[in-house]
């Protein structure tokens, strides 16, 4: 009797006792990514185009300096004031009646400029009228010189009863933009003078009213936030300078390697749009390239000033004045400078208004669409060699490898392409922790094959098949558990150690990148 | 001793044996005053996973590939194949001593047990692809179109009535709903291109289970009710047929159980490069794959039905002074995987203290299989030990185990 309880008590213990975890391997393929890349997909600004033949060649058009007239001009906030009161000591005066009309010049203070003739675009004008007559009285303010298609500006308003003690206050704001302001004075042959015209009559369904030559009525007029479109006269000498540093987000992310480009030039022109005498200057032109390595752009112009004639023209016919600076492998450094790969392109500059002072006597003009400005163009054919030329691209990614019940075992990552460039590339991937050691670094056993029938630079070019594997061992996959970045790294190479090759329009490398995982469940 | 090691049976039986229901129910008309009787087995059975695959899955271990390869070898010649068990336990109290509600004829039972279901059909391809993953996929096609998985936890406490002459009783449960697991996978389909480079999921069905951990989601009730007839048999002898049915009632889960429905086809081919980067996996984004599938989860209480048993038999009396007897019958659990099945057996008695038997059984998760157990009285207690297969029990390529085991205390 106790053997066989004990029998059966032992062996259902042990039966009914689980030991471990049920697990088991499963073999997953998944596709990741499956796309097409072309020159455009990487390159998103429109410096593109196409040649005759279907090859590429780079256009590009990029302002480094660009002033316009708010920058060139700006007009401080000013104010006018003008007080009036009778001349007698003392005056009654029936219902309707005017009795003050006063005409005043004031200046119109804008630091050391001078200003003929101001057009906004934008402005206000802030009216506050103080009276002390003991009844209500009807005021109406004029700015002669202020016009709107061709409308002089006037406003009219009823004052309330006030007294010596406690004024009546009345505040008003009115926009400016569109406004055209004369500031040559009642004749014409004056700068930065301004005209206002106050008048004060009585209420003419009020009673006779007593006035004394101690009501003075207060006008003010507070000009601000003005912004010209049009400005005539002598803008002062004025030097802008600066130091403007370009990022470029493509190359930046280039790492390593070397390129090789052919006739490659590059213009550089100074735009003068306003009728006004200038003169620019580069103080320098250099770049720092992927290597670290910063080297400067040599040519006879790059350090002197360089004198721009004035614009020419009207309003819809201005017509700059254009100096050109080509860069060209016989007057610069400019194969060099480009071959080295720039991340930053550092450009000193510094634009000098009137260097010579007030030499048009005043009549300088700038116009809602006058520019100051510097371009870069160039266009040459995309021709270029590489060798072992790195794009590196850092993404982060966690890998938790404990999620749910599964859990990574080993696996790969598989890329087949179907390319038609011409280059090889090669991949590379470094997956990081957060201080950025490098956990694991896997290289392609094979790199994607550029076309081979690149002998004769015609397109379309042969496609080529390839396909890379990066196997990541069940070691590998336990030491991502820190992973906390990834880093793409494709490593270009043209066929013939880096000699110079064409990219043509239809070019494409299409790729599927899955993944082969062998997965643990456990449960 | 006696008393360390029945306790630690009590406790093993009660928390770990399973489905007394395939012990072939003996019949004892001997007058006592009550009967203490613990049943309790776990069975497992399917029609081709083997051993070695369901004793790593069940109780831990590593599925090799081997194992997987031969079960699949199995699965292979059916549409559709089936794979369950059970995992039972009750402590059950009668007594015959009383006239419950006046009637002379009446006695009460009390009886209190634990049971976990699971059943489940699926496909060769359905199978291939959990275990081994879409890189074994035969043809580039997997069929998932009805498959059907139904898992239940749940205890009981009830009270009943027996009739003392023929041991007929009637009871009512109390159910606690534990846990529940539905997946109705009408229609579907998994295709993948030859490469790999797209694939697409066809999924018409939904998934409902309890949610949360605690040990109850639910209450519900349930009947137990069996039947035994004294019939005439082989001219001069007399026979039981019982007719038996158990747990037959609902479980109404919380309204934190949750619902899947899912009605769709999705195609995937790999992302676009801007799709990953531009607000993508790499630029911040996050990818659901619930909303691929337009998959929306819903809470709600849910009605369940307990895993029902009903069986008609006849059974042993153990009373009976014939050293050989047969037994046979049918039985059927209320779920559409299991099927109903048959078995048919011979039971010897060569002394009233010892009697075997052996079986055979076709139908439920599996096919036919040979069946032996051993009964033995000692005093007042009788105790009861077989399987339901005894190939299974030795061989890793059987298709299933059983074990099954009763004490019965006979109070006089």
């Amino acid at each position: 009797m106790r053997t066989v309880f004990l029998i059966l008590t032992v062996a259902i213990t042990f039966f009914s006792c689980r030991k471990e975890k049920t697990t088991w391997d499963s073999d997953w393929r998944v596709p990741l990514i499956q796309d097409s890349l072309t020159l455009h997909n990487l390159v998103k600004d429109s410096i593109l185009a196409i040649n005759p033949d279907g090859s590429y060649h780079l256009v590009i058009n990029r302002d480094i300096l660009n002033l316009s007239i708010d920058s060139l001009l700006q007009l401080p906030d000013t104010s006018i004031f003008q007080k009036v009161v009778i001349a007698v000591s003392s005056l009654n005066v029936p219902p309707g009646i005017s009795f003050i009309n006063q005409t005043e010049s004031h200046e119109f203070e804008v630091d050391d400029l001078i200003l003929k003739k101001v057009i906004l675009s934008s402005g206000q004008a802030r009216i506050k009228l103080s009276s002390p007559i003991a009844a209500p009285t009807i005021l109406t303010l004029t700015l002669p010189s202020v016009k709107k298609n061709n409308l002089v500006y006037t406003r009219t308003l009823d004052a309330p009863a006030g007294s010596l003690q406690n004024p009546s206050i009345l505040t008003e704001t009115f926009d400016l933009a569109g406004y055209e302001i004369d500031l040559t004075g009642p004749n014409g042959n004056l700068f930065n003078i301004i005209q206002s015209q106050v008048a004060v009559r009585t209420d003419p369904n009020g009673p006779t009213i007593n006035v004394t030559n101690k009501d003075t009525v207060v006008f003010e007029v507070f000009f601000e936030n003005l912004v010209p479109s049009y400005a005539q006269g002598y803008f002062g000498n004025q030097v802008f300078s600066d130091t403007t540093t370009f990022d470029f987000d493509l190359l930046n992310k280039i790492v390593a390697g070397t390129i090789d480009i052919e006739n490659t030039s590059l213009t550089l022109s100074l735009r003068n749009g306003l009728k006004s005498s200038a003169r620019s200057r580069f103080t320098l032109v250099e770049n720092t390239g992927v290597s670290g390595n910063t080297i400067a752009l040599n040519h006879p112009e790059i350090g002197p000033w360089i004198f721009i004639n004035q614009a020419t023209g009207n309003w819809n016919s201005l017509v700059p004045s254009i100096h050109d600076i080509l860069f060209t492998n016989s007057n610069s450094n400019i194969e060099p400078f480009i071959e080295n790969i720039p991340k930053f392109l550092k450009i000193g500059y510094a634009f000098e208004l009137n260097p010579w002072g007030n030499t048009s006597g005043g009549w300088d003009e700038f116009f809602s669409s006058s520019q100051v400005t510097a371009r870069l163009t160039a266009d040459m054919p995309l021709a270029i060699g590489m060798t072992n030329l790195t794009y590196a691209d850092t993404f982060n990614l966690k890998f938790e490898n404990n999620a749910a019940n599964f859990a990574l075992k080993e696996g790969n990552i598989e890329i087949q392409t179907h390319s038609s460039y011409s280059f090889d590339a090669g991949l590379q991937l470094l997956f990081l922790d957060q201080l950025d050691n490098v956990l694991v670094s896997k290289i392609s056993n094979e790199k994607i094959k550029g076309a081979s029938s690149n002998t004769n630079n015609t397109s379309p070019q042969q496609i080529v098949q390839s396909k890379l594997v990066l196997s990541l061992s069940e070691t590998e996959i336990k030491q991502l558990e820190q992973l906390d970045k990834i880093v793409v790294k494709a490593i270009f190479d043209t066929p013939q150690n880096g000699a110079i090759s064409t990219f043509y329009e239809g070019q494409f490398i299409a790729f599927k990148l899955f993944t082969n995982l062998k997965l643990t469940t456990q449960l | 001793m006696t008393r360390i090691s029945f306790s630690l049976l009590i406790t093993c039986f009660t928390t770990y044996l399973w489905g007394q229901q395939m012990l072939p129910i003996q019949h004892d008309t001997t007058q006592l005053k009550g009967e203490i009787i613990l049943t309790g087995g776990v069975f497992y059975q399917g029609n081709a996973i083997r051993n070695d695959f369901s004793n790593a899955l069940l109780f831990g271990g590593h599925i090799t590939d081997e194992m997987k390869d031969a079960s699949m070898k199995n699965a292979a010649s059916r549409s559709r194949n089936r794979y369950g068990g059970n995992f039972s336990s009750q402590l059950e109290y009668r007594n015959y001593d009383v006239n419950l509600f006046g009637k002379s004829e009446w006695g009460f039972l009390v009886q209190a047990g634990y049971e976990t279901f699971i059943g489940t059909q699926y496909t060769k391809d359905a199978f291939s692809l959990i275990f081994k993953g879409n890189a074994h996929v035969d043809n580039n096609l997997a069929n998932l179109s009805d498959i059907r998985f139904e898992q239940m936890t749940f205890q009981k406490i009830g009270f009943g009535i027996v009739d003392k002459k023929s041991r007929s009783s009637i009871a009512v449960n109390l159910i606690n709903g534990q846990s529940f697991n539905k997946l109705n996978l009408e229609n579907g389909e998994y295709r993948q291109s030859d490469n790999t480079d797209s694939i697409s999921l066809l999924l018409k069905g939904n998934y409902s289970a309890s949610t949360g951990n605690s040990f109850s989601n639910g209450l519900g009730v349930a009947f137990d009710a069996e039947f035994r007839l004294e019939i005439p048999w082989m001219k001069v002898k007399k026979a039981w047929i019982q007719l038996k049915a158990q747990n037959i009632g609902v479980v109404f889960f919380n309204k934190s159980s949750q619902t899947y429905a899912v009605d769709t086809m999705y195609r995937y081919s790999g992302f676009k490069m801007n799709q990953l980067l531009d607000g993508g996996v790499f630029g911040g984004g996050e990818f659901n794959l619930m909303d691929s599938l337009n998959i929306n989860p819903t809470s709600g209480s849910q009605a369940v039905w307990l895993p029902g048993f009903i069986q008609l038999a006849k059974i042993v009396d153990r009373a009976n002074p014939a050293k050989l007897q047969s037994f046979f019958g049918l039985n059927v659990y209320t779920n559409i995987t299991y099927l109903p099945q048959v078995f048919v057996g011979m039971h010897y008695q060569p002394i009233p203290a010892v009697a075997v038997g052996a079986q055979l059984s076709y139908g439920g998760f599996g096919e036919l299989r040979g069946g032996f157990y051993a009964d033995f009285k000692m005093k007042n207690a009788y105790i009861g030990i077989g399987t339901q297969d005894v190939y299974g029990a030795f061989a890793k390529n059987g298709l299933g185990q059983s074990i099954i085991g009763r004490l019965t205390w006979q109070i006089n």
